[in-house]
């Protein structure tokens, strides 16, 4: 028997027609080989420590081994634009934390203490997510806080939360627990897998955060010397004095040789693909990887030598560029392939809020990646504010910048003057612009530009909230000390490396 | 002045090294840029590091008292760790660049020199001295040798030299907060 509709029932079925037709059916459409998108689905971030966005099989370095993050890349997409926006541990620890620029999350440096405020973690526990943090916490403060809303917590404060590639001293749940294994990152491995393959009637997330690749590097005796016969060519800047001048003994560089310390680098990359591989086997024998979210990431990028540059803490792309590889089979359906839109850390919590099903507050300066795993070509945002507050002793003023698509503008605080790149012709940065008839056309636009972002994201407001001056280059510093700040900066131009570090 | 020419010839020899290892990579020639970088860049570390085993035997030699030949002794590697603090007024206040002097390597570095002062009076001792009195003239600058490089060998293999490091930085945080005046 046939019923007639009324005029809300009819209205209610055409909408959901309409919508059916503009955007398709929601669940098997957009699914990858038939994988149906989960409700909720586990979400789990790999983060890695200073790894260089191309010191990887999948991102182009040219030899080391990286067999499991390649095939989490082969399965899933990078993001070859992937950045950070502070190049420094800590800050940008609390970014992919809580989703907000350094000036709102007040993580300034590695000693700024963290006040808390709302992390991803936190929001999917109180929707009904098991959430637990393995590995490098890393976060300023005394010890390790006290954080209820993760159902598990592992991790260190050993030399000053650096901890040690093997040997460390665990917290578990905030006691002092003996170590199983003598290996770190096959340790926080074991955790994550057993956390992750648990029994469970609920979602959860699983924050697995590696030392690697911080220095010193050490890696397991299985991998040691694995690359010690490849034939390649430091940076041309480099020499064999290189790790032991201009402060890089600070840097955990100083034994041996400049290229043995790169191998090294490697190793430890390596030896943590091994354990990211393990993982992964697990997740997929558990029969998780359909509704499991996987990311891995890092927290920096590296400079091994360019522009005769050591470490983080630089404007340089290869300072704040960072590999990125996504697996959501439910969601990509191009596996394999590359997204070129311009991601930040501080997408992580938004992204994750969403795979929570959670509204995202207007507090949060990121936003959500997930549409860009679905639609390859989908515009993304075109510029980023790029920030950075000295940190004791590297040898780095404060700086605040804009990086666009094409271009990337940079103002110290002190000593050095601005810097603008034309990435689109200059992607090694090695021609500044500033102060030629080519930049000053480029200027204004720019600056513009990087006003705008500091009003969009409260820069000047946060800074002044949490009692920083904001940096205004014009009004810096008094006229001694601009004199000889100036002064340090032609000598350094001369003697001490020819640009801002 | 005469009686630190040794002195002063190391630490000129420091300084152009310095500067033309900073210099070299300017080089077009990448094989000159590294010929020239190893050269002075070994240079450099020589007469910072070692630059005690020339100068104190000279000047031991020539006759100079014990309180010139250890502040000659130290001139080189504290005009080396000045300049490294002076250069650290590109990002810090005057009173950091100054607390930078206390860093771990210089304190190995002060170790150290002190070490091969002990070493080098030793040594000139046991040459110098007649036979009868040959133990016991070298039994305090011997000691000091011990301890000085004992000492610095321990602040460099402490955890990689890192344990070490980690106490400056809690240090600074005691004296400067976060250095990026947070109230």
């Amino acid at each position: 028997m046939t019923r007639k509709l009324n005029r809300r029932e009819f209205c209610q079925y055409l909408s959901a027609a309409a919508l059916t037709v503009l955007y398709g059916l929601p669940e098997k459409s957009k699914a990858q080989e038939g994988v149906a998108r989960p409700n909720r689905p586990n979400i789990i971030l790999i983060l890695a420590d200073n790894v260089q966005h191309n010191a990887l099989g999948c991102t182009g370095h040219p030899f080391i081994q990286t067999p499991g993050l390649n095939r989490l890349a082969s399965q899933g997409i990078i993001f070859t634009n992937t950045f950070n926006t502070t190049s420094l541990c800590s800050p940008s620890r609390a970014s992919i934390l809580t989703g907000l620029y350094a000036h709102n999350h007040g993580v300034l440096n590695n000693y700024t203490v963290w006040r808390g405020g709302l992390t991803f973690l936190e929001a999917l526990k109180t929707a009904g997510y098991e959430t637990a943090f393995f590995g490098k916490w890393h976060m300023p403060g005394k010890g390790l806080p006290n954080l209820p809303y993760l159902d598990q917590f592992v991790s260190y404060t050993y030399r000053e939360g650096q901890g040690s590639y093997f040997n460390c001293p665990l917290i578990v749940d905030g006691k002092d627990t003996p170590t199983r294994k003598t290996c770190l990152t096959e340790e926080l491995t074991d955790y994550a897998i057993e956390f992750a393959t648990r029994q469970r009637a609920t979602p959860f997330c699983l924050y697995l955060s590696h030392r690697a690749a911080h220095p010193p590097f050490k890696a397991p005796r299985d991998i040691r010397g694995m690359y010690a016969e490849q034939k390649f060519d430091m940076p041309p800047e480099t020499d064999f004095w290189f790790s032991k001048t201009n402060q890089n003994v600070f840097q955990g560089i100083m034994m041996g040789s400049y290229k043995e310390q790169y191998l090294k680098y490697l190793e430890v990359i390596t030896a943590m693909d091994k354990q990211v591989a393990r993982l992964l086997d697990a997740i997929d024998a558990a029969g998780l990887r359909d509704n499991t979210f996987i990311i891995f990431m890092s927290d920096n990028g590296m400079m091994w030598g360019e522009h005769r540059c050591h470490g983080i803490r630089r404007y340089r792309e290869e300072s704040i560029r960072l590999p990125c590889i996504i697996r959501a089979p439910w969601l990509i359906k191009d596996p394999g392939s590359h997204r070129r839109q311009m991601i930040l850390n501080i997408d992580l919590a938004p992204t994750f809020l969403e795979l929570g099903g959670i509204n995202l507050p207007q507090s949060m300066d990121g936003v959500s990646i997930l549409p860009y795993l679905e639609t390859p070509d989908l515009p993304s945002r075109d510029a980023f504010l790029l920030e950075f507050f000295k940190y004791f002793p590297e040898n780095t003023p404060s700086y605040v910048g804009v990086r666009t698509n094409t271009h990337k503008y940079v103002e110290f605080e002190k000593t050095y003057g601005p810097q603008l790149y034309d990435l689109s012709v200059d992607s090694k940065e090695q021609n500044n612009l500033y102060g030629t008839k080519e930049g000053d056309q480029l200027l204004p636009g720019l600056k513009g530009r990087l006003e705008s972002l500091k009003q969009e994201t409260g820069y000047c407001l946060g800074l002044a909230r949490k009692g920083v001056s904001p940096l205004c280059l014009s009004e810096q510093g008094d006229d001694t000390q601009s004199f000889i700040s100036a002064l340090f900066a032609r000598f350094l131009s001369l003697f001490g490396g020819a640009v801002p570090q | 002045m005469k009686s630190y020419k040794a002195a002063i010839i190391l630490m000129t020899c420091m300084l152009v090294s310095w500067l033309v290892y900073n210099l070299a990579w300017r080089f077009e020639n990448h094989t000159l840029h590294q010929v020239i970088a190893f050269i002075f860049g070994s240079t450099l570390f020589l007469s910072v590091g070692f630059g005690v085993f020339i100068v104190y035997p000279i000047m031991f030699i020539r006759g100079v008292t014990c309180r010139s030949r250890i502040i000659a002794s130290f001139l080189t590697p504290l005009v080396w760790m000045i300049k490294e603090s002076a250069l650290l007024y590109v990002s810090f206040s005057a009173t950091e660049c100054l607390y930078y002097m206390l860093n771990p390597l210089n304190v190995a570095i002060t170790l150290v020199v002190a070490g091969q002062v002990g070493l080098s009076e030793t040594v000139m001792r046991l040459i110098k001295e007649k036979d009868s009195r040959r133990l016991s003239c070298v039994i305090f600058p011997l000691i000091v040798s011990i301890i000085g490089f004992s000492s610095a060998l321990g602040i460099l293999m402490w955890g990689q030299g890192e344990n070490a490091y980690v106490i400056f930085l809690e240090n600074y945080r005691a004296i400067f907060g976060s250095g990026v005046d947070v109230r």
